[in-house]
């Protein structure tokens, strides 16, 4: 395959000091890296974090002037975008037309749910560079959005990868039975006072006959290595995201979640029968059900064992970050896929 | 239910081009009250249309109808304004009008504060995308799905060809001012057709496509397809001549007016004409079609035509290499 000349725009979480080492941003980089392409980064959000200047406020065109210095040095065939929203709108259009024949993508892992958090917002940082992008990834089903185009915009799922997501939880008995971590964002790191999450009333109703290591909830969540030192500690987790179940989305979680071996539970209206068999997924319809199905596989631990297994083995299998790297770069460039998995839409 | 205001005070093509956007939001609900401003030219026209409740003439010469514009619009309690024409006089109109929501799509002009100040979401008009996928963009964010072939049908009423025995299943060559030097941009390349050489484009066609030809016009007065008429033709009726050479085969329909020319399209088998509002309706009307663009302003035809599939472009230039591309067209 041609190898390409790529700069990629996203936050790499440097300021972060390695609390976010496992980001979708650096998974992707590290797949684009991995396919043999020429990889640029410019961490957007270190850069207008790091200068703060009176005259600029957001640092906005500090960093439209760096990401022109390294288009001019670089060259780039292609520019991938991550949520980069210190470029507004009109920024984006000088881009695009200063640079015609550089082909656009964003990726966008944020939910685009009517229902869900945050809604208006992110459709608006979406669509600030939908209209110049050639294509857009989401990790939404294209098909539960009406106001996507599905000629340019694709699905992606959170990627998996082999370098982070290391754990094999199912090789061991593991002390405490459920792992489940729930977040104000991830970039504050630590939870808001009087905020509402709607997803503390299933916490609440969890069944106590299982032990749980839950963060988010009453602690703070964990970042960094102690993230998985913690999920490390667990056989099952419960994958939650804010908002109503809508196709196909999940939090980045769930990479780190099957990723790394652990028996993976999640509300069936995600429709993630569509990648995985119920031997590889536990999906539940209430919080009834959740429960009787925890209080199951925490009797029955050679076939938790055997589900997770097949699970991550699967999930690194179809979520790998190479894969979603490569579909990434040539859905944009035009390159007619060799390989097809569940979630490819043509 | 939502009350929709769109600005398209520009050409026909440019209204029909919209229709995709009007017809998706009649799609999504059609309940739905579409309103207009529109320029005076185009008014009569758009009235044809059924999905267009009311039409508010604009004419920014004219305070009295500005203000009877702005008392009526303001009554309204439009939901949506969608300012797609983005013209300056639009926007600055706009500012004195109520709507719950206001959109415009815009080109060169975009006063950064003053859009900050009364839009409430704008979208740039750029030839670095098609036009269709601009419009595309736009209904996305307004949860409107599009299809690229508008159902010209649904809510327009075509006037029964009255020329239909003599129309049918010919090609009909469209000879508007856009053909005639010093009639239309004077930076675009003509095609220096005269009553000399008019003969080689009809035995080009003849030969080519092995039908009947329909001649038609604008309403503008042109002197040099007056002398071609009067040389080549012979008057059968007020409106209608034949070729004196190949009679019935070659017919001329004298000052055709759109709603005519869109009659006459619908019978037609294949339509020649340089890029514009009649493209744009054998596009709706699923018509073969043979547009003449300008090779330097080639960017722009594939703006408004690159979603057409009908359609064949080629290039303005002396008529034999307009008659030489006709020949290669393959349909």
């Amino acid at each position: 395959m041609k190898k390409f000349k790529i700069l990629h725009i996203a936050d790499l979480h440097i300021r972060h000091f390695s609390r976010l080492f496992y980001s979708t941003g650096k998974k992707i980089n590290n797949g684009l890296i991995l396919n043999g392409h020429n990889v640029v980064n410019i961490s957007d959000r270190d850069i207008t974090n790091q200068n703060k200047n009176i005259f600029d406020i957001g640092s906005r065109k500090l960093l439209f002037n760096v990401i022109i210095q390294n288009i001019e040095n670089f060259k780039p065939d292609l520019i991938i975008m991550g949520h980069v929203d210190r470029i507004n709108y009109e920024t984006f259009y000088k881009l695009k037309e200063k640079y015609t024949s550089i082909r656009f993508s964003q990726w966008f892992l944020d939910p685009l749910n009517i229902d869900g958090p945050d809604f208006n917002k992110n459709k608006e940082r979406f669509y600030l560079k939908y209209q110049f992008c050639d294509t857009n990834f989401i990790t939404t089903a294209v098909d539960a959005l009406d106001f996507v185009s599905q000629n340019k915009t694709f699905f992606i799922p959170n990627p998996i990868d082999p370098s982070i997501d290391v754990y094999r939880n199912y090789q061991s008995n593991k002390p405490i039975d459920l792992f489940l971590a729930i977040s104000h964002g991830q970039h504050r790191g630590i939870l808001k006072d009087h905020y509402v999450d709607d997803r503390v009333d299933l916490i609440k109703k969890l069944t106590k006959k299982v032990s749980t290591n839950i963060f988010g909830y009453k602690r703070n969540p964990v970042w960094g290595q102690k993230f998985f030192d913690e999920l490390n500690t667990c056989s099952m987790a419960i994958n939650l995201s804010r908002g109503k179940p809508v196709k196909h989305y999940s939090s980045d979680r769930i990479a780190s979640l099957m990723g790394n071996g652990l028996l993976t539970f999640i509300h069936e209206d995600y429709k993630f029968n569509d990648f995985f068999t119920k031997n590889e997924i536990v999906t539940y319809k209430n919080i009834s059900e959740l429960n009787k199905k925890l209080i199951f596989y925490k009797k029955n631990k050679s076939l938790l064992k055997k589900i997770a297994k097949s699970g991550c083995e699967k999930a690194h299998k179809i979520f790998n970050n190479k894969i979603i790297a490569d579909y990434i770069v040539k859905k944009t460039m035009d390159i007619k896929l060799n390989t097809k998995l569940s979630w490819f839409s043509e | 239910m939502n009350k929709y205001l769109i600005f398209r005070t520009d050409r026909i093509g440019d209204f029909i081009f919209s229709r995709i956007l009007i017809q998706a939001i009649k799609n999504k609900n059609p309940k739905n009250l579409i309103d207009i401003v529109s320029s005076k030219y185009n008014h009569n026209y758009i009235k044809k249309y059924k999905d267009i409740r009311y039409i508010y003439p604009f004419d920014k010469y004219d305070p009295f109808l500005l203000f009877k514009n702005f008392q009526k619009i303001n009554s309204e309690n439009y939901d949506y304004m969608i300012i797609l024409d983005g013209k300056r006089r639009s926007l600055f109109y706009s500012v004195f009008l109520k709507s719950k929501y206001k959109l415009a799509v815009l080109k060169d002009f975009r006063p950064h504060f003053f859009l900050k100040m009364f839009i409430d979401k704008y979208f740039i008009n750029t030839e670095l995308t098609n036009q269709f996928d601009n419009f595309l963009t736009i209904c996305n964010y307004l949860n409107l799905n599009i299809s690229n072939q508008i159902d010209y049908f649904k809510s327009h009423v075509i006037k029964k060809d009255r020329y239909e025995k003599l129309t049918k299943g010919s090609v009909l060559i469209h000879l508007d001012e856009k053909w005639f030097e010093g009639l239309y941009h004077h930076d675009y390349q003509y095609m220096n057709l005269n009553y000399k050489n008019f003969d080689n484009l009809i035995k080009k066609v003849f030969k080519k496509f092995k039908k009947n030809i329909v001649i038609t016009t604008g309403t503008n007065k042109i002197k040099t397809l007056d002398k071609i008429i009067n040389l080549h033709f012979e008057k059968n009726n007020r409106n209608i001549s034949f070729s004196k050479k190949y009679q019935k085969r070659l017919v001329f329909i004298k000052k055709t007016s759109f709603f005519e020319l869109e009659s006459l399209a619908k019978n037609c088998a294949l339509i020649i004409c340089c890029e514009g509002a009649l493209s744009h309706v054998s596009h709706a009307l699923k018509i073969n079609t043979i547009a003449l663009v300008n090779k330097q302003n080639i960017k722009t035809a594939l703006y408004w035509t690159s979603h057409m599939d009908k359609i064949k472009l080629i290039y303005r230039d002396n008529l034999d290499n307009v008659c030489k591309q006709i020949g290669n067209v393959q349909l």
